[in-house]
């Protein structure tokens, strides 16, 4: 499978006549987005604000983030099994507004957190404080409970984002990449002296407001399977999760995938990449038996000298990673895995709930109890009194002059556990 | 007298009602641990409802583990923090067998990892209250239909 991914650097947002990129920047038809982001009998109203780098400019809380993308060649079409059908993706040609960003914002739960900061302290924990944003914020009908409340968000900014895509399919981009993964016995006699490499891609999959799907088929339901890396630029796996906003994968997140990116920058040079498998993250202890066991078996069918594994969330996925991880080594095989950690305040607590002695080569993406201060920000979009109540947060966070005093965990994408943040390590 | 008929014919549904709830539960190889309201009303003849709060449901799911139990679903599921929910809904073997090693470390570990958070004394309106119960019954219903083989109602 073949992806010429094709993007267009957009260095500026503006409301326009006319939904178009010209010239880097991208320019926003108002009412149209309105329209179109609100078409749904279960949306009361539609509100559209733009955020930039730099701008005094906070966002809470964030549901998710997607990037606009557009199909210009090769079956299907961006976030399928939601805005199109379910024909294969992954290949073709597919055009990106890059630096450009959907924010969805709707307090769908109380506790609804998730903070993007484009100015201050809090810019530099959360890489959307740099993408020139277009936050889409939705209001839905009283009557509607919490469940469909989600979907209705969700599907609003995917519209949202395959409607501003659109602008990007006549424009000639500026960069273009290509990837391409051969089917698996080609693949494996391709670079025979490299070591093989295949990513186990784990995915949130616990119930309301921690879902994921693939196709548009909730994670959970499925057994673990292969998918071509490809895919997920084309937007194959989409974030229903909206907990924990620190280490869960926004859709932007996997269809920018850091992992796979850099898996497919060592293809051919230090390794023979060769898929992923994505596996869930059920609540059942069967389940997670049940998908490692198939995750491992996977993963030795492929061939694979070595995988990557990452995971998303805390806790319960724990138990699944250290699992993976078990299952996988004691075939033999080498794991690397990425993770997060929430080792209190002062970083001094056990990092996870659940470890492994095999587990022995692990990345961490931070610690998510990391204690910060977030100024007051001349602009708020969305509901700022929920910094009180959100994860991360306790009573008396939101300070009288509009700063909040929280932990990381609040800010969308602080210890992002696919690496796509700006925590970082140095050595001094 | 139409009154005391709607009367009857009321207490005789509600007979039946709890007489469907009997048969669908009465051979039940499971039970919940809950402190949830939500799941005391949706699973009424399956739970042990605690005053308590999450720790407590912990702690009660500790000891059954250390007479026998089997945990069925994970005590960290979901990514509210367990010192950011008020809820907490457990589901236990009620066959008593060998200590279940695993089950053991799970529980242990999920409370060690709720007392090394900091307690965040927030005064939850009702209705942020009802978002939390909505929470912790979806992501229960999500073990009852997973329910293992050897589980049934």
């Amino acid at each position: 499978m073949r992806l010429e991914v094709g993007s267009i650097f957009i260095k500026d947002v503006q409301f326009g006549a006319s939904t178009e990129v010209k010239s880097g920047t991208l320019y926003v038809n108002k009412d149209e987005l309105c329209k179109v982001a609100g078409d749904d009998e279960r949306v009361k109203s539609v509100e559209v604000f733009l955020a930039r780098p730099g701008e005094s400019v906070r966002i809470i809380p964030v549901k998710d983030v997607v990037e606009p993308r557009v199909k210009v060649e090769g079956s299907g079409g961006i976030l399928p099994g939601f805005m199109t059908g379910v024909e294969q993706v992954g290949s073709g040609r597919t055009h990106v507004l890059k630096g450009a960003a959907v924010v969805t914002t709707g307090k769908i739960v109380g506790f609804q957190e998730g903070i993007i900061d484009m100015k201050g302290a809090g810019a530099e924990y959360t890489p959307f404080s740099g993408t020139q944003n277009v936050v889409v914020k939705v209001e839905p009908i009283d009557t509607l409970k919490q469940h469909e409340h989600e979907v209705v968000v969700r599907l609003a900014g995917f519209r949202a984002a395959n409607y501003l895509g659109l602008a990007g399919k006549e424009v000639t981009p500026d960069e273009v990449k290509t990837y391409e993964t051969l089917p698996l016995f080609e693949q494996s006699m391709r670079y025979t002296h490299l070591p093989k490499v295949a990513y186990v891609y784990m995915l949130q999959t616990q119930g309301l407001l921690h879902n994921t799907y693939y196709y548009g088929v909730d994670v959970k339901e499925i057994v673990p399977t292969f998918m071509y890396p490809t895919e997920a630029f084309d937007g194959a796996i989409a974030s229903g999760n909206c907990v924990s906003a620190c280490d869960k994968n926004p859709t932007y997140v996997h269809q920018n995938s850091p992992v796979i990116e850099d898996l497919y920058a060592q293809h051919g040079k230090t390794i023979n990449f060769l898929g992923c498998i994505i596996t869930n993250e059920n609540v059942t202890l069967m389940d997670k038996e049940r998908s490692s066991n198939m995750t491992a078996k996977l993963v030795r069918f492929l061939g694979a000298d070595a995988v990557i594994i990452s995971e998303e969330g805390f806790g319960n996925p724990d138990a699944d990673l250290v699992m993976n991880c078990n299952k996988i080594e004691k075939q033999g095989i080498k794991t690397v895995l990425i993770t997060d950690e929430y080792a209190g305040q002062d970083g001094a607590s056990q990092s996870l709930a659940d470890s492994t002695p095999l587990g022995d080569a692990c990345v961490t993406a931070g610690n998510a109890n990391q204690v910060v201060t977030l100024p007051k920000m001349d602009t708020v979009i969305g509901y700022p009194e929920v910094a009180n109540v959100i994860a991360g947060g306790w009573n008396g966070s939101l300070q009288p002059d509009g700063s909040i005093v929280t932990e990381i965990q609040v800010i969308t994408g602080a210890t992002n556990e696919l690496g796509y943040h700006y925590l970082t390590a140095k050595t001094v | 007298m139409p009154i005391f008929l709607f009367l009857f014919f009321y207490f005789v549904a509600e007979l039946n009602t709890i007489e469907l709830w009997n048969d669908t539960y009465m051979s039940a190889n499971f039970h919940i641990i809950t402190n949830n309201p939500l799941v005391r009303e949706k699973y009424p003849l399956l739970i042990t409802m605690l005053d308590c709060g999450v720790e407590g449901v912990f702690l009660a799911a500790r000891d059954e583990i250390h007479l026998g139990a089997v945990a069925i679903n994970h005590p960290l599921s979901g990514s509210v923090k367990p010192n950011e929910s008020p809820y907490k809904s457990l589901v236990l073997s009620l066959r008593r067998g060998p200590l279940d090693e695993y089950s053991l470390t799970v529980i242990e570990s999920a409370i060690e990892v709720l007392r090394k958070m900091p307690v965040r004394n927030i005064d939850f309106h009702p209705r942020v209250l009802e978002d939390f119960q909505v929470i912790d019954l979806d992501l229960l219903d999500s073990a009852i239909v997973a329910l293992p083989a050897q589980y049934h109602t």
